[in-house]
């Protein structure tokens, strides 16, 4: 499929951007700081090496998010860079995913990178390597790509600063969702409640993402919460990337 | 030529002036910081339910972060040779012992504690009060619980703030009904954890003198597939109220050999060769 | 081959929407094989068109076939090369890594393509700067390169806008002798631009767009035809006889020894002839001068 084509091209070209270097560094050297840390306990070492580990994963995902999928569509758009593959037999939709999975795919190289050095680092610490992290490590994944299906969705129609605090807000409002669902309960203004209600199904709740407590401190994870998780996520991608599709498909380009 | 040379010493000039008025601003600040320590920033902190949600999904290491400044304070204010702000730790304590009317009387305790729990003799025993009560840093640390709630709420399945503030602190400062009040969170937010119930009962017993809930706690602590047998016999020494050494040192060894934290351990064993002069 | 309905574009712009018509009803039929030029100035509506044929931008009204196919599906485009009047490329890949990916978005298999790219870059004269990272390209350069991407895929319609734009003299030659190989192989090719020369070298047809309105068109002999001829007499005489011959052709210009009379048409040549014959004039060349097609462009632009 096309969409395969630009992909490549986009890891490629994500692959090589140096924003990408500075926060992988960023992110494995809060790894290291970690360590530094405590003279206690090896347990709450590994656990504070854990927390941090994870978080600066997370971290890193969502300033890549702002940084370079913000301006994944929209500098084509300005570079005119898109011409080239506007005017191919490909449709409109096929650049949108391929752009997308292009950044994705760069992103779980990192991601990979990243884990392996965590760890890396914890098998020294502890002297086993805790494989439970992983399904954290994945949903820290797939939380990536919820926020950068919405970094792509508004490159589509607005310029890279309004996108990123767009983002922003919505990654900010997407991790308060419990309290919105507290907030539901509380208020009885009918519309003030349709209005809160209507956000609350709306933005993904991107903390059914987050199992770092559990994993770190090997709490037990309720049934099928991993698959329906992913779902989920991979739901809101998949409406995200048909709606800046539909967006792109009837956008004039200068 | 001689003009350019001039321009560039002046550069250097100006340069060297400000560095030395950073320089000159950081050390007399640090110096106001030392004398405030004591104070800190932690009363402005938001509620920990507030900072929960304001983690963003980042709870753990807020939790952690704040975990890490809660040890630091309670580092920099206590009494204790690696403290490199001991001379004005000193003050302080002695100022508030100038200031200090109630001091911890074991007899108080007697007093307070009605027959229905029936404690055994020896937990009132004067060498047990004089080791187990000796508070030496008693109203040094008042911002420590706070934290420590802070902590808790953020995160609330950190275990060892709860160990931390439910023994060593009540160790070190004496304020047992705080002590208490953490390790029962501690124990609501992880039920099935058995070293909380384990070390609210060694407080029950020793500090409040309630062998009821002392009984009851090692239960809860049995109960907890974790659990290690020694907590078995020892349950089983209170209940038949046997010799009191016996049993608080056990208790104690129990502590030392399961708790992996260094200055637990190093406490608790200082504590078990006092007993055993 | 391609076929334009009707097209108008209208865009509004600005807080109070201001309409702006960038083409209006044009109507437009390119046959197989004919290589067309579109002329007009700037902002006359040429790149509008273009773009509206790509489907890059879409019509306000109006529909456009390729190859029979609506434009607005990509199988209109599989044939299809396109020129743009700028190189927009990505400055991080080589020529060879961009003229790879362009053949694998047209769905070129993969064994037929490194031949393919190598004989293109020989046609543009690049091969010696395949490696090289697009960014340190030059202006020529990049063009050549455009030309090189719009012929990867061996279209059938080439669409190009200002094609020469950016090139030397030499450059300009080597691409009109690429036109007129294409147009040999009976390629169809749909060209716009400002350089008229050009046009009249190789184009078949030509359309003048002005304001967005399609103005003439026509094949490039019959605009030129159509038009008045004026003959050019030079003649060698006498200046002694210039003062006479003043009053009878008052646009006569002389140098030298030498007199050039413009008559407007054939029938007059002969006249003049043989009365410069007559006052012992001598007769060098005579020059029938057809309207090249810039004055046929700065006449219509006038007229609208």
């Amino acid at each position: 499929m096309k969409s395969f084509v630009i992909a490549a091209n986009t890891f490629r070209e994500t692959i090589r951007n140096r924003i990408m270097y500075n926060i992988l560094f960023f992110a494995i050297f809060v790894i290291g700081v970690s360590l530094l840390v405590s003279d206690w306990s090896i347990h709450q070492q590994a656990k504070i090496l854990k927390d941090f580990g994870l978080a600066a994963m997370s971290i890193f995902g969502l300033l890549i998010a702002i940084f370079i999928g913000i301006r994944l569509i929209y500098q084509e758009i300005e570079k005119r860079t898109i011409y080239m593959l506007v005017t191919k037999p490909i449709a409109r939709w096929e650049i949108i995913v391929g752009k997308y999975l292009g950044l994705i795919l760069t992103i779980a190289v990192n991601v990979l990178v990243m884990s392996l050095c965590l760890f890396a680092v914890d098998y020294l610490l502890e002297g086993f390597v805790n494989w439970e992290l992983t399904p954290a490590i994945l949903l820290i994944y797939v939380e990536i790509m919820v926020v950068i299906a919405l970094a792509t969705f508004f490159s589509t129609f607005t310029s890279p600063m309004i996108s990123a605090l767009l983002t922003i807000c919505l990654f900010v409002v997407g991790h308060l969702s419990p309290i919105l669902k507290l907030f539901l309960h509380t208020h009885t203004n009918t519309i003030f409640k349709l209005i809160l209600q209507g956000i609350y199904y709306a933005v993904p709740n991107l903390e059914y993402f987050n199992i770092r407590t559990a994993v770190v401190e090997s709490l037990p994870l309720p049934h099928h919460f991993l698959f329906y998780a992913l779902f989920y996520g991979i739901g809101y991608v998949g409406i995200l990337l048909l709606i800046s599709s539909f967006i792109f498909r009837r956008k004039d380009l200068k | 030529m001689v003009k350019s040379k001039i321009q560039k010493i002046i550069w250097l000039l100006v340069g060297v002036l400000f560095v030395v008025l950073i320089w000159r601003a950081h050390v007399n600040l640090d110096k106001i910081r030392l004398n405030r320590s004591h104070q800190e920033e932690i009363v402005y902190l938001p509620d920990g339910e507030t900072l929960r949600w304001a983690s963003l999904g980042y709870q753990n290491v807020v939790a952690d972060i704040l975990w890490i400044q809660s040890v630091l304070y309670f580092g920099r204010n206590i009494l204790d040779e690696d403290n490199p702000y001991y001379e004005q730790v000193l003050e302080r304590k002695k100022r508030l012992a100038e200031s200090e009317k109630d001091k911890i009387h074991p007899a108080s305790f007697q007093h307070v504690t009605s027959s229905q729990n029936s404690c055994p003799e020896f937990v009132f025993d004067s060498k047990l009060q004089s080791l187990l009560f000796n508070f030496e840093n008693r109203g040094l640390v008042n911002y420590i619980y706070p934290l420590l709630d802070r902590v808790t709420t953020i995160d609330p399945h950190f275990k060892y703030p709860y160990i931390f503030g439910g023994m060593y602190v009540l160790m070190e400062t004496g304020e047992i009904d705080k002590a208490v009040a953490l390790l029962e969170k501690g124990k609501k937010n992880n039920p099935e954890d058995w070293e909380i119930p384990y070390y609210l009962g060694f407080v029950y017993l020793f500090y409040k003198h309630n062998l009821k809930l002392a009984i009851e706690n090692l239960k809860t602590a049995i109960r907890s597939p974790q659990c290690p047998g020694f907590v078995l016999n020892l349950l089983a020494a209170i209940s038949k109220k046997i010799d009191y050494q016996q049993t608080l040192i056990s208790y104690l060894k129990g502590i030392a050999n399961s708790t992996t934290d260094k200055l637990l351990k190093n406490k608790i064993r200082k504590t078990l060769e006092k007993l055993k002069e | 081959m391609l076929r334009i309905e009707n097209l108008t574009k209208t865009y509004s712009s600005g807080f109070i929407p201001r309409r702006t018509t960038a083409v209006c009803n044009l109507n437009l039929e390119i046959e197989k094989g004919e290589v067309f030029a579109f002329l007009g100035a700037n902002g006359a509506g040429k790149t509008t068109t273009i773009k509206a044929i790509l489907n890059i931008i879409s019509p306000t009204e109006g529909r456009i076939w390729i190859m029979g196919i609506d434009n607005r599906q990509k199988e209109a485009r599989r044939k299809v090369g396109f020129l743009p009047d700028q190189p927009y490329f990505y400055d991080y890949l080589t020529a060879k890594e961009f003229l790879f990916f362009t053949a694998r978005l047209y769905g070129m298999p993969k064994t037929e393509i490194s031949e393919k790219i190598y004989s293109l870059l020989e046609l543009v004269g690049l091969h010696e700067d395949a490696y090289l990272h697009l960014r340190k390209y030059s202006r020529g350069m990049l063009q050549r390169l455009a030309f090189a991407q719009a012929l990867i895929n061996d279209p059938e319609l080439l669409i190009l806008d200002e094609p020469m734009t950016g090139l030397d003299p030499l450059g300009r030659k080597q691409f009109r002798d690429i036109i007129l190989g294409l147009k040999e192989r009976k390629k169809t090719i749909f060209f716009s631009s400002h350089i008229l020369s050009d046009a009249e070298l190789i184009a078949d047809r030509v359309g003048i767009i002005n304001k967005g309105h399609l103005v003439n068109i026509g094949k490039l002999d019959d605009l030129l035809e159509t038009q008045i001829q004026e003959v050019e007499i030079t003649f060698q005489i006498n200046n002694s006889q210039l003062p006479e011959l003043k009053k009878q052709y008052p646009n006569l210009i002389s140098r030298d020894s030498k007199v050039l009379i413009k008559v407007p048409s054939e029938q007059h040549t002969m006249e003049v002839i043989r009365e410069l014959e007559t006052r012992g004039g001598h007769l060098i060349s005579v020059i029938p001068h057809k309207r090249n097609l810039e004055e046929i462009f700065v006449e219509e632009i006038k007229r609208s």
